[in-house]
């Protein structure tokens, strides 16, 4: 078995409320490797959020709690690391940058205090070491005059500038792993392309492996090399991005591909998924996608779907694909 | 050139007030002279990242806000002169669907009562048939059996299917025209097709008229006859859709079809790159001249000074470019 940078293993993470138990991440597995961006992909409420907080062990609790499953980064399982064990994996071995940038940078701390905290409780640099550091990391993220924006407070600062202090600060201890909640989807168009190219940027200077979790399969087609895709709880299928988009499996990935607007085609009628997402309170018993899935069949009702391999490294969860090995 | 819509030159500055006394410190040029005209039947695509102004530019149209300046005619009549009984009968053929379905719909009022109120209010169907109007425009929208939705909340709906009371609640007046103002943005994939489909249908069905505005190049090609694109206040580059799309001509337009991820790796990592640097400049202060000169990659020394106009280059393609005058 090679290794895997990162391997989550069965992860089900449940939220236990008044009205029920939400099983947000049900059953989750995936890997990352070193060097590689995956893309985890899926719409609202389909648990790529929590999978993201089950990692870095931020999930809320109470209601929430990992109930199963084991999350090794170089082998080791994170989910057995106290609390002290894992503020050190924090910031130093993986890094994260969510999706609202104001909600996480503390509005009354200037920028370079923000910053320096990280340096100063991971590399144990002095004060002024810390500074230095972030005003090139800041510089790195290719923004203007960082040794002025160093000292500026978030509100005195665009929300593609504090996108990139929020990268800067994610990044300013090397990490191996990068996680990044829907880094772009708060931000305009124009400034959403910035920050792509310097996503692109900061995988080849620093190496870092990447994952990315958005709605937008536009930017997985751009950024990423191996494509998660995930319904109501569950990664349904996993291929490199090619494989994802030019030879989609799953009866869901599919619809999601066709129903998607493009910029470089027209279409008169779009082809929809009906219904909606499912309750993730009481799931549909069987495969999760039965009541919407174009090509049900008896079995899809009764039995959840294990995952089966189409192609080398290419896994579907969907008995369609039943004669393929599992 | 008529049209149902007309609009000249419509300006709306807001205050910036602050300091002691509440002092006026400035003015946000949110729409900055904008002219454009909607045909009958037609969709119109207004398109931008977000401070362009084409959100104020939609509730300047519906008379959500007064101008500062510039006029507007719906069918022939001045909007902003409009009082009395003139202004109801142009709520009625002038309606709103608004871009958060969480927010738009009151979350204290039953389906029933925010499909009836409207009815009974513009006296649209005789007082008896009011239960059987909102049971066949939710049916309309696609909520059927509509009995299962008339006497829930809006809490217990999801965002796509608010969106379509929203729809519904804007079609209960029977309008010619309706502005939608981003009602896809808040949805996920699968069901924003379902809403935009579901908004070619009613348009085919009933023969509405669309102002449509958005962020998102994707959905005007899908959706949209002709398309008007704004920066900072203004229209930069205003053409049918196809002709945009085959032939544009702004660079700012360039750069946003540029920046617009198309999901399809090959596709994607093979096209040229155009990338603009910096962010949309303050419209409390814009730039003089051409106001996207601080960041186009072919400025001129001309751009600095002088304001270009939106001119015909052809076939009713119009764009405000020095470089295409």
């Amino acid at each position: 078995m090679t290794s895997h940078l990162l391997k989550i293993e069965e992860l089900k993470t449940y939220f236990f409320t008044s009205e029920g138990i939400v099983k947000a991440v049900d059953d989750v597995s995936l890997h990352i490797d070193a060097n590689e961006a995956v893309g985890l992909v899926g719409e609202s409420g389909c648990g790529k959020t929590m999978t993201a907080f089950s990692i870095m062990r931020l999930v809320p609790s109470p209601p929430g709690r990992i109930v199963q499953g084991r999350i090794l980064l170089r082998g080791k399982d994170l989910l057995q690391f106290s609390k002290d064990e894992m503020r050190e994996i924090r910031g130093r071995e993986i890094g994260m940058v969510f999706q609202d940038p104001m909600t996480y940078l503390n509005p009354v701390m200037r920028i370079s205090e923000q910053m320096t905290e990280v340096l100063v409780e991971h590399q144990r640099v002095s004060g002024l070491q810390a500074k230095q550091r972030a005003i090139e990391m800041l510089e790195r993220m290719q923004i203007p005059s960082p040794d002025k924006v160093v000292n500026y407070y978030p509100y005195q600062l665009s929300g593609g500038m504090r996108q990139r202090v929020l990268i800067a600060m994610a990044m300013s201890c090397e990490p191996s792993l990068l996680i990044m909640d829907e880094p772009t989807t708060a931000l305009d168009a124009t400034v959403q392309a910035q920050i792509l190219r310097l996503i692109r940027r900061l995988r080849k200077d620093f190496g870092s492996s990447i994952l990315m979790i958005t709605h937008d399969l536009g930017i997985i087609a751009e950024i990423c090399d191996r494509v998660c895709v995930m319904y109501a709880g569950k990664i349904i299928e996993t291929a490199d991005v090619y494989g994802i988009f030019q030879r989609p499996k799953h009866p869901y990935t599919i619809g999601l591909l066709s129903s998607i607007l493009r910029i470089d085609k027209y279409k008169e009628v779009l082809p929809t998924i009906d219904g909606v997402v499912p309750d993730l309170m009481n799931p549909p018993s069987g495969c999760r996608f039965h009541p919407r899935c174009p090509n049900v069949m008896s079995v899809c009702c009764e039995r959840p779907p294990p995952s089966f391999v189409v192609e080398p490294s290419h896994c579907v969860n969907c008995w369609l694909y039943e004669s393929e090995k599992e | 050139m008529n049209g149902i819509l007309r609009v000249e030159g419509l300006r709306k500055h807001f205050p910036v007030k602050g300091g002691l006394f509440q002092r006026r410190k400035g003015v946000v040029h949110a729409v900055d002279g904008v002219s454009f005209h909607v045909e009958e039947g037609e969709t119109l695509g207004l398109v931008g990242e977000s401070g362009c102004g084409k959100t104020t530019t939609a509730r300047l149209v519906v008379r959500l806000l007064e101008p500062t300046s510039g006029q507007a005619y719906f069918m022939d009549k001045n909007i902003f002169e409009l009082g009395g009984d003139e202004l109801l009968r142009f709520r009625r053929q002038m309606q709103i669907v608004f871009q958060n379905p969480f927010a738009s719909l009151n979350p204290r009022k039953s389906i029933r009562q925010i499909l009836t109120t409207p009815l009974r209010i513009h006296h649209i169907v005789d007082d008896k048939e009011i239960e059987k109007e909102a049971s066949t425009l939710l049916e309309l929208v696609g909520l059927t059996p509509a009995s299962l939705y008339l006497d829930r909340f809006p809490h217990e709906f999801s965002g796509g299917q608010r969106q379509r009371i929203g729809i519904a609640r804007a079609l209960t007046l029977r309008p010619k025209f309706v502005v939608a103002d981003e009602p896809v943005s808040a949805l996920d994939m699968s069901v924003r097709a379902q809403v935009l489909n579901l908004m070619k249908k009613l348009q085919r069905d009933l023969g509405l008229t669309y102002l449509f505005i958005t962020h998102d190049l994707a959905v005007v090609r899908s959706l949209c006859n002709r398309v008007a694109v704004m920066y900072l206040g203004k229209i930069v580059e205003l053409a049918d859709t196809e002709q945009l799309f085959e032939n544009v001509m702004h660079p700012y337009t360039k750069a946003l079809l540029s920046s617009t991820p198309i999901p399809d790796p090959e596709a994607t990592r093979g096209r040229s790159e155009i990338i603009l640097e910096g962010d949309v400049p303050s419209a409390i202060t814009p730039p003089p001249g051409c106001r996207f000169h601080t960041r186009c990659p072919i400025k001129k020394e001309s751009c600095m000074s002088k304001e270009p106009e939106l001119v015909d280059v052809g076939s009713g393609h119009k764009v405000a470019c020095h470089t295409h005058s």
